[in-house]
This record gives structure tokens, sequence and C-alpha cells, in this order.
């Protein structure tokens, strides 16, 4: 029994702890966002609400990814402050991959109508060489950091087929974002690429008066 | 300590330092601190006497392998089969007391692992260099505890998350691999780690007066032949 | 939008204007949209086959083309797509019928028709956007010719003012539409800061030169910055209905493309300074590594490592990273020799001369070995004796794809 989840978990009768204790485990650790109809305590408000404070225990809190379907992910104040400490934020080279991959597989396939789903998961690999041209680093770094990028669920390599070359997509951590998450992603990406569009106007704009309104009420209180 | 530095000097945070650390260990891995420092209080740690470890927590004795119960992926690892057997070779050479836990263990030369790595499996010169950047994936995910410059590798703190009750069919498999072979100096095996390694929520950290204690009694028996 | 066409064919084909009628100047502008005589083509394939032609004549000189000519250069067309067109195209004046010798018939195309279509594919591309730069440019050089009246000049700013209330009112019905249609025409339809700062300019020089042009310019003054507005308006509405990446259609896939090649690791790194991430967290369970060890390639009965040469164990060498290059060869072998099939005989990968077939055999050991590739090699015990085959002798095997 441990005492951190306990007074989250005691007012369930055995069967609905347990239930509640597989869909705490599958949002952490399963690599795709799991159905509601395979976790049971992800169906109902309840024990939902169970699983949801479970992981506000380490920060993080359930995000929803598709119809019936659930993932967890970093709240967005914990991953904000997280942000801050540069421990916590990945080497230069491996977010050069990592945008690099994002822009080949997401934006520039959106851009040309080649993409559907509204989500950072994409079928178009983003090849080697393009990643190793544009990046400019020696093979060697490329290659360590695709790697690490791989085993953190953060690319994915996709083999060649009959019609590509293969290459790496964004991985499965991607599901994890927050809606807020990735709606700021994608305006980072928007700021970076075409900064004197008037979108990225816009973004700017929305993004002054925020603070200027955080800054009224953090005034007030 | 870096939980402290994560809150704003203005106050204007009120994220609980113990949420924030959890969510730390989890974008880092396994972080650790010295056992001089202080631990966040109701985290689960591993320590070796020198260092604590931050582990991850989970209700009522779950791990991840719940996942398959429920015919869901955990995230891809590629090549898990053969981290495993690599995990595996080296925890022959580093648990070498099977009767207790597999943490802390003790220090073991890389070579010897390839070794046992090799006499497993096909004993390829391709085959060990797999084998050894599988030893560092398992470092860098907390599996095993890699000393580059010594050459020597010891179990890492996520070992200590297996339930003693798991450990049945592994202590038996262990038995069966090929044994490390035996070395005289320069690259035999270091002191032993503590004898006591703890494995609980507040950590106690240490004192230690006791670490360097432990005798080095039961290496294992000379290879059968010759 | 409409003003801004009309003054920029104007503009640039005062020339041609002289001696024909206006009307005719129309059509051969617009021939190459035009299905027949009566209305604008349908798909928009049938522009293709006049740009062709058109194409063609501009290659072809001062002789023009024969019919035979034209024919060959639009045979990826169906004969009567190609009839038709050239009927149309005839009868609006946009191909002539010209007679070099008695009995010879050639044709000749219409400038104007050229220009005219790559004023269309201009608007097609950006709904305007470009036509408004070239024409406030245009009109700029005319505010500064001596020979401008002001007159002219204030048929000019009206002109203008017209065509920003025009683009503006557009914008703005978008702004209040769906955002679906927002988001696939807004692009095209809102003022890049360019536009709005050589919109500013021009009335500033305008109202310099001319003072009396006051009130023409209080009017395009109002425009501008109504259709400043009305673009920061639809901007703000997509980014607030931003959703998951659907903004990322807002900039044009060349916009993605030139960013990847121009930014430095640093700019592109940049990006995701404010995001973190899980660790990479493989969870090992006990008997997950006893079955591990259980299914993989073992040497059996389970002996004491055999003796090894004396390689140094100088620790660990740097040379432990997969060899991207190296692996991707032994893949691209792999399936070169499974060619879509999940399985062939090693015998018949074989059959080929002894060094190719060694070559290749040394190749399928590299990749069946190799933990980053999903192929294997099985063999049977058996041995099968062929004299005269290369190789002579051979264990019936299999090369094929493994699941995992």
């Amino acid at each position: 029994m441990d005492e951190v989840f306990e007074p989250l978990l005691r007012e369930f009768d055995e069967r609905r702890r347990a239930e509640v204790v597989a869909a705490y485990m599958a949002v952490e650790h399963a690599a795709e966002p799991v159905p509601e109809v395979r976790f049971a305590a992800l169906r109902e408000p309840a024990p939902r609400r169970a699983v949801e404070e479970m992981l506000g225990l380490s920060g993080r809190t359930l995000v929803k990814a598709g119809r019936d379907l659930w993932t967890s992910g970093f709240r967005d104040d914990v991953a904000a402050e997280l942000a801050r400490d540069p421990e916590c934020v990945p080497p230069v080279r491996e977010r050069a991959v990592l945008a690099l991959v994002l822009i080949h597989s997401v934006a520039i396939p959106r851009a040309a109508g080649l993409l559907e789903d509204d989500t950072w998961v994409s079928p178009h690999p983003t090849p080697l060489d393009e990643l190793r041209r544009r990046t400019r680093l020696p093979i060697g770094d490329l290659e360590a950091a695709l790697r690490r990028l791989r085993m953190a669920g953060l690319i994915a390599q996709v083999k060649a087929g009959a019609d590509d070359a293969g290459g790496f997509v964004p991985g499965p951590q991607f599901h994890r974002l927050t809606p807020d998450a990735r709606r700021r992603l994608q305006e980072e990406l928007i700021l970076a690429a075409g900064p004197e569009s008037p979108l990225a106007g816009a973004i700017r704009a929305r993004r002054r008066s925020r603070e200027r309104e955080q800054r009224e009420q953090r005034g007030n209180a | 300590m870096a939980v402290a530095r994560l809150v704003r000097e203005d106050g204007s945070v009120s994220i609980d330092p113990r949420v924030l650390a959890r969510a730390r260990a989890r974008v880092l891995g396994t972080p650790s601190v010295s056992v001089r420092e202080p631990v966040p209080a109701g985290a689960a740690t591993a320590s070796d006497g020198e260092r604590v470890w931050l582990l991850p927590r989970w209700p009522d004795g779950a791990t991840p392998a719940l996942l398959e119960e429920y015919d869901t992926a955990p995230m891809p690892f590629e090549r898990g089969g053969q981290a495993r057997r690599v995990l595996a070779a080296a925890l022959r050479c580093c648990w070498t007391r099977p009767d207790d836990a597999p943490w802390p263990g003790s220090p073991a030369a890389v070579a010897d692992v390839l070794e046992v790595y090799a006499g497993m499996t096909r004993g390829t010169e391709l085959a060990r260099r797999w084998a050894t950047g599988e030893l560092r994936r398992l470092s860098e995910t907390g599996w095993l505890l890699l000393d580059e410059a010594s050459g020597t590798v010891r179990p890492g703190p996520r070992v200590a998350l297996w339930a003693d009750g798991s450990l049945t069919s592994l202590r038996a498999l262990l038995h069966t691999l090929p044994q490390p072979p035996h070395r005289s100096s320069p690259s035999s095996p270091p002191p032993e780690n503590p004898e006591h390694p703890s494995m609980n929520d507040p950590a106690v950290p240490r004192g230690r007066a006791a670490e360097k204690s432990a005798p080095v009694d039961d290496l294992p028996p000379e290879p059968g032949d010759g | 939008m409409s003003t801004a066409s009309e003054n920029a064919s104007a503009a640039g084909l005062d020339d041609v204007l002289v001696g024909e009628a206006v009307l005719g100047v129309y059509r051969q502008m617009f021939a190459a949209l035009a299905r027949d005589s009566g209305a604008v083509v349908d798909d928009p394939a049938l522009v293709d086959v006049a740009e062709t032609l058109l194409a063609a004549f501009a290659d072809a000189g001062e002789d023009g083309l024969s019919r035979e000519q034209m024919r060959h250069v639009c045979r990826r067309y169906p004969a009567e797509v190609f009839e038709n067109r050239l009927r149309v195209l005839k009868g609006l004046g946009a191909i002539r019928e010209v007679f070099p010798k008695p009995n010879q018939l050639r044709y000749r195309a219409s400038f104007t028709s050229v220009v005219g279509l790559m004023f269309v594919r201009r608007m097609m591309l950006d709904g305007g956007q470009s036509e408004m730069h070239r024409l406030l440019a245009l009109e700029q050089l005319n505010v500064a010719d001596p020979r401008m009246t002001p007159e002219q000049a204030r048929a000019g700013a009206e002109g203008l003012a017209r065509a920003f209330r025009l683009w503006s009112v557009e914008l703005l019905t978008l702004t209040n539409g769906t955002i679906e249609e927002l988001r696939e025409q807004a692009p095209k339809l809102w003022g890049t800061e360019e536009i709005l700062l050589r919109a500013e300019r021009l009335h500033g020089a305008i109202l310099r030169r001319w003072p009396l042009l006051d009130r023409a310019c209080t009017e395009l003054r109002a425009a501008i910055y109504a259709y400043g507005d009305a673009s920061r308006r639809a901007a703000a509405r997509l980014s607030d209905s931003a959703g998951t990446t659907r903004n990322l259609t807002l900039l044009p896939p060349e916009t993605w493309r030139t960013f990847t090649r121009t930014a430095a690791p640093e700019d592109l790194a940049a990006v995701l300074e404010g995001f973190v991430f899980d660790a990479a967290a493989p969870w090992h369970e006990p008997s997950a590594v006893v079955a591990a060890v259980e299914d993989g390639p073992r040497v059996t009965p389970p002996r004491p490592a055999p003796p090894r040469p004396s390689v140094p164990d100088a620790g660990l060498s740097a040379d432990t990273g997969s060899d991207l290059a190296a692996t991707e060869r032994l893949r691209e072998t792999a399936e070169q020799v499974l060619r879509g099939r999940d399985r062939v005989a090693v015998a018949d990968v074989l059959a080929e001369d002894w060094a190719t077939a060694r070559r290749r055999l040394a190749d399928l050991a590299s990749v069946h070995l190799h933990p980053e590739l999903p192929y294997r090699l099985r063999w049977s015990d058996a041995l099968e004796v062929r004299p005269g085959g290369v190789p002579t002798w051979l264990s019936p095997g299999w090369f094929e794809r493994t699941g995992a």
C-alpha cells in the first residue's frame, strides 16, 4: 500500500481500485492514447477524476487525444516551470533535429494539403539526408541525437517503402502534448518560419495582451 | 538543490515542490543527488550510500508490465530483446549474491559482461560491438550504471523497482548463464558497495561509515573448464 | 480586385490598345480561360492546352506554326480537346490564320493573350496579392513621372481606394463566416505589412505632389486603414481558432522550406525551447528479461565463453552507435533479395557466379546478425549436393522477414 496514492484510492472497492490503477498505468506508460472501452476507469467521471488526481501528484494531467482516447502529459503550469530549468530542456542539436522533423513531416505536408488529421503525427518521413544537410551536424553527432530522440519516442523511424526512401516522423510522445502545448508548438513554428506574416503578428499581439492581463491580475491580487 | 531553484523568487508559482520534483524526474529519467542533499519528502528513492536516485512511484505494486494484460503496447523500445539479454549478462556479473536484492549489486568489468554476452549468444565481434551500444543505452535509461572511464558497470537504480517476489525466474536463469571470467589485476572487481542499500520512501541518507567494509567473500567460482 | 486587374492590364498594354477595340483586347486576354466564346472554362486542363500552344508559338518565331505542328505539341491531349481549344482560341482572336504563301496556311498567336495568361496565372497563385504589389509599384512610378496629370493621379487614387475597399469587404465577410472558409481563403487576401507600407507611401507621394487631391487621398487613406484592419482581424480570428496544426497551412510550403534552408541549428532549436518531454524510460520486467534470453540466439548447450583472440579490452570504444549508412545498405540488399516477398529460398538468391553468391551470402549473414533489421536466415540441417551448381553444396535455407 502506498501512502501517496492511498487517499485517492481508498474510496473504491477492490475491482474499481484495480481499474483505476490500470487506467493510471496505461495513460502514463502506453505508447499511444488508450481507448475508454478498454479502461473502465476512464469512462466514468468519478474514477476518471481519481486518475486525474493521481496524475496531478507528479505534475501530469489527462490529455484527450481523440474520441474516447486518453493519454497523459505535463500540466501546462508544471511544463512551463520545468522549461525554466535548462537541464530539463533537450540539448540544441536534438531540438534542431526535432524541429526539422516537425516542419518536414507535418508543416510542409499540411501546407500542401496532404495531411488530414489535426495532430502532430504524420506518415510523411523526413529523409535522413535532409536532416544531415540542414543541421550541418557531424554524422556522429546527428546519429547520437537521432538515437536519443528515438529512444524517448520523440521521433520514429519509417523504413524505406516502395515509393519513398524512409526517414523519420514525429514519435508517439507528441500525443502527450496538452491542447495548449500543441497550439503553442504551432505558434512557435509560425513565429520562427514566418515572422513577418500577419498570423505571426496576431500571435505576438495576443501574447502581449495575455501577459498584460496576467500582470494586471497579479497587481490586483 | 534543483527543486528550490524552480520556484520563482517572487513566489508567484504555487506548484507543490514535491509535485515538481516528481515531474522533473520524469523529464530527466532517474536523476540523482548526493546523499548529503535533501530529497523531496515522499519521493521513492534508491541509494547506494553515496548518491540517491529518484524513482517513479506506482500504486498498488503495479509496474508498466501491467499494460500487457490489457493488450496495450508500451513506448516502443527498439531491439528490446537484445537490450534485455545484455542486461542479463550484466546482472550475471554484477548481481553476485543472488539471495540479496540486485540493487545495488557490485561493479564488474565491461569486458567481463561482454564475455558473458558472447558466451550466451553468437559471440561475433559484431555482436560484441552492438552489446557495447546496449550497455550505454541501458545506462542512459537507468538500468545500469556505466563508468566508461574505469570500464566498469553495475546495476542501475531502476532494478531497485523490481519487487522481490518477481525475481525467482530471473535468479534461476542467471544461474544458467556462462560464468564471468575470473580476473585478477588490473581489472579485478573494485570493492563492493554497501551491503545495506536502501530502497524506501523518505530516503534515509546513510552515513558513509559502513560503506567500505563489505568483504569480497563470495566471488563466483572458477570457470569449469580450461 | 476587378479594378486592380483592369489597371494592371491597361497600364501594361497601352500600345496594344491602339487601333483595337477594347472588347477585342478583353476577348484575347481571357481567351485562354474561355470554354467556348460565351463562357469561362470549367476544367483547368483546358487552360494548359492554351498555355502549351502559346509557348510553342513563342518558340516558333515569325513563321508561326502549321496545324500539324500545333497538334504535335498538344499530342498528350485528346484530339477533340485540341480541336475545341483551337476553335475557341481562333474565334477569340488569340490565334490567327495567316497565309505567307498561296495555299500555305500558318497560324500566329496574339501577344495580348500571353500577357493575359500570365496575369491569370498570377491571380490563381495568390488571389491578387502580387498584382497589387505590381500595381502599387507602377503607380509609384507614375506619380514621379512629370507627364502625369492630376486627373490621372486622381483616377489612380480612386481606383486603388476602390480596390482596397473591396478587398477589405471580402476579408471581413470571410472573417465573419465559417472558420474553414477563412482558413482556406484568408492568406490569399490579407495584406502583408509590405503592401500596407507601399500603399501609404504612394498616398503620401500623391498628396505631396498634388495637394488639391486631398479628398481623394483621404478616401484612399481610409481604404488602406480599413484593409489593414480587416487583414489583422482575419489573422487574429485564425490565430484564436488555432487547433493543433491547422494554422500551419497558413504559411505556404515554400516559406517552410526556405526556413529550413536558411535557419541556423540554433534558430531551429529555439522553436522547442519552451517544451519538456518525458525521458526514455523503458521497463524491463524480470520475466521479460528471462524471456528475452530464452528466446534469443543461444549457443546450446550453454557452455562457458569460448576463448577468443586477445582483443584489447579498452573499456568502451567510441564505435558503438549504429552505422546508419551501413545499415541502410544492408536493408537495401535485403529488400533487393526479397523483392516484396516475405521469404525467399537462399538457393534461388545464390544462383549466380560463385564470387557474387559468396558476397551476397556474406551480406545476408550480416543482415541476419544486425539487431535493427527485421530479417533472418534460417537453415535446415540437411545438405544438398549439387554437382555443377553454384555453389556445389547447399543447406536448404530461407531468408525471411521477421515480425519484430
